[in-house]
């Protein structure tokens, strides 16, 4: 790994593992402004669960699953999984949602350890989204914002698929593929899909944007479903030439594709190149890995290189810092999507530098 | 025939051999565009295409006259070809003078000072030898069109970094002549032929080489225009794609390629 890229990936590392509590789980945040005291946030359950790939990906499997053991402690008995972040040491409600990102991690930890332990509270999981699911393929209950339903629950679809991989013939699948049939009818003709946003008719910070579209291109892998890859690739690729061209992400995106371009999502970039990195390895169209590059040079430029007004390692929500996304704060996730970027980006360059191919 | 000339900039050594080329081969040149280098817009472009490291080499190398950079060698084939052919000029504004050739400085190539100066004289050919981009006004002000030498196999290869990204992709280095249109590279195909190449040249030397080699095939198809040009093949917007400027990290692949070989 080249050497400015190795020091940002271990400096991630380092505020990714200080974020852990003592209590458990993983701080959402670093702020000195929102905790004056002590500066980190309470554990985030939802963010915990996806940071467990990350820090087996860095080797720190011990601390992975310290995690994935207390995220199945939080499990409620019907499978679901609580949103917010603790409170006082509590457990807030269910959550759709975050459920799903805590599969994400506990399907890997399932994967790396073969423990029935990770295996179970993931299928649970699974089979608790696939059962308060409405007919449709939305959610009734358990949301974010209540009556809005929106379209990055691709990511609610594709963590459903990790869990079906613990039992064949499971409702989970067909359930997914409701969600993911349903918000790809929402697609536009500008590639962009209606209602990524965290609130209805607002502007979609890149970060939901890139969770829509992973949904619907991991769904594609591993469904083999040429429509939801093809609809999340034609976003990720307008995205693409928006950025070879102007240089810059807009921090938020309207559905006619208007910008809001005071503010960069920084979460959201480092989301994107993840996307790119997976649509190059799959399609062998290194175009993709050259732009990811680009913007994870901008990321590691943008990462705190001292502990003076920021920590250390840990990119903040947007830059500048006062932007509209998670002003002000330096969340667990966004440093968990940079160093996967440049976990994968790395994994690229080794391809194409041993095999001659993506 | 008669001919009008693009340049992006004073010291394009490139744009100089190819005017004494073109001169030699029995052409008039009624005047060469060339778009004016600082202007912070052109400026901002060049930051945001290139990166501050090919500005600060391509600085060092053109007005410092400092060695020591990946440019040196890239600009050693057209400074030999320079050399050999007695051109000792190093502005266009010095070549233009010596040759009574007008030389119209334009803060762009759709400028109505770029387009009145066409329409003056009314080219029967504009060779594009860089300064942007080419809009479709440029394009209708001669009788034929604007001519390119691309550094990369058309159609499949269009934009940036030609060379560098037909090696990624496992082909053979190659100078296509096409004429521009409104899109990027996807103007008709006239004629393509490999960049020569020896096995111990690396990306730099290519470059360089691919430099040289273009001037010779535009003085080939300008020559000859009447015998080519009929063949000049359309290309469908699905034979190829749009490549980027090349970051670093992905030229060390291509290097090692070249090392592999």
């Amino acid at each position: 790994m080249d050497q400015v890229r190795l020091t940002a990936y271990q400096a991630g590392l380092e505020f990714l593992l200080n974020s852990i509590r003592p209590s458990g789980g993983s701080s959402a945040y670093y702020s000195k402004m929102y905790k004056p005291l002590g500066f980190w946030s309470e554990s985030y359950p939802e963010t915990t669960g996806y940071l467990i790939p990350t820090l087996f990906d860095a080797g720190c499997s011990d601390e992975a699953i310290r995690l994935a053991d207390w995220v199945v402690g939080l499990q409620y008995e019907d499978g679901g999984l609580p949103g917010g972040l603790m409170s006082n040491g509590k457990k807030q409600e269910r959550s759709i949602f975050n459920t799903a990102q805590m599969v994400i991690g506990l399907h890997r930890a399932a994967k790396e350890t073969e423990n029935p332990i990770y295996v179970k509270s993931a299928l649970d999981a699974g089979l608790w989204l696939a059962k308060v699911q409405e007919a449709d393929g939305t959610w009734s209950k358990y949301h974010y914002k209540d009556g809005y339903f929106p379209s990055y629950y691709t990511r609610v679809a594709w963590p459903m698929l990790l869990a079906s991989e613990f039992e064949t013939g499971s409702s989970i699948q067909d359930s997914a593929v409701k969600t993911l049939e349903l918000i790809q009818d929402k697609k536009l003709a500008n590639h962009m899909i209606r209602d990524m946003a965290f609130e209805k008719s607002k502007p979609a910070f890149l970060h939901t944007i890139a969770y829509t579209i992973r949904g619907f291109i991991e769904a594609g892998i591993m469904l083999d479903r040429q429509d939801f890859w093809t609809t999340g690739y034609k976003l990720a690729h307008r995205l693409f030439r928006k950025y070879e061209l102007k240089k810059c992400l807009a921090g938020a995106y309207y559905d006619d594709g208007k910008e809001v371009k005071w503010y960069r999502c920084l979460t959201g970039e480092a989301q994107m190149c993840i996307i790119w990195l997976l649509i190059a390895a799959h399609l062998g169209d290194e175009r993709f890995i050259n732009v990811a590059s680009k913007v994870i040079d901008g990321l590691c430029s943008a990462q705190p290189k001292t502990s003076l007004f920021k920590k250390r390692g840990g990119l903040a929500g947007s830059k500048p810092f006062y932007g509209r996304y998670i002003n002000f704060r330096q969340p667990n996730w966004a440093t968990k999507f940079f160093m996967d970027a440049i976990f994968l980006e790395d994994r690229a360059y080794r391809r194409l530098k041993g095999k001659g191919e993506v | 025939m008669n001919l009008m000339v693009t340049s992006g900039h004073n010291r394009s050594l490139h744009t100089i051999a190819l005017l004494h080329r073109l001169i030699n081969d029995g052409h008039s040149v009624s005047g060469v565009l060339m778009v004016k280098t600082f202007r912070f817009k052109r400026l901002k472009s060049y930051w945001r295409q290139y990166g501050m490291r090919t500005i600060v080499a391509k600085f060092r190398s053109h007005f410092l006259h400092q060695g020591g950079t990946y440019l040196e060698r890239e600009t050693a084939p057209i400074k030999t070809y320079n050399a050999s052919n007695n051109i000792s000029s190093t502005t266009l504004k010095d070549f233009c003078r010596d040759n009574g050739i007008p030389l119209i400085p334009v803060d762009k190539l759709s400028s109505d000072v770029a387009l009145n100066a066409c329409h003056a004289v009314r080219p029967g050919l504009i060779i594009y030898s860089g300064g942007g981009i080419v809009r479709q006004s440029l394009i209708d002000a001669s009788e034929y069109g604007v001519l390119n030498a691309h550094s990369g196999p058309l159609p499949k290869i269009r934009g940036m970094n030609g060379i560098e990204w037909s090696i990624i992709k496992g082909m053979e280095p190659t100078t296509t002549v096409h004429f521009i249109d409104s899109g990027i590279d996807t103007g008709n195909v006239v004629f393509s032929e490999p960049i020569p190449v020896e096995d111990s040249d690396d990306l730099y030397d290519i470059r360089g080489k691919a430099t040289v080699h273009n001037i010779s095939l535009i003085s080939k198809i300008v020559l000859d225009f009447d015998t080519f040009t009929p063949h000049a093949k359309a290309q469908k917007k699905s034979e190829g794609k749009q490549y980027f400027v090349m970051h670093d990290m992905m030229k060390e692949v291509v290097q090692q390629r070249l090392g592999n070989r």
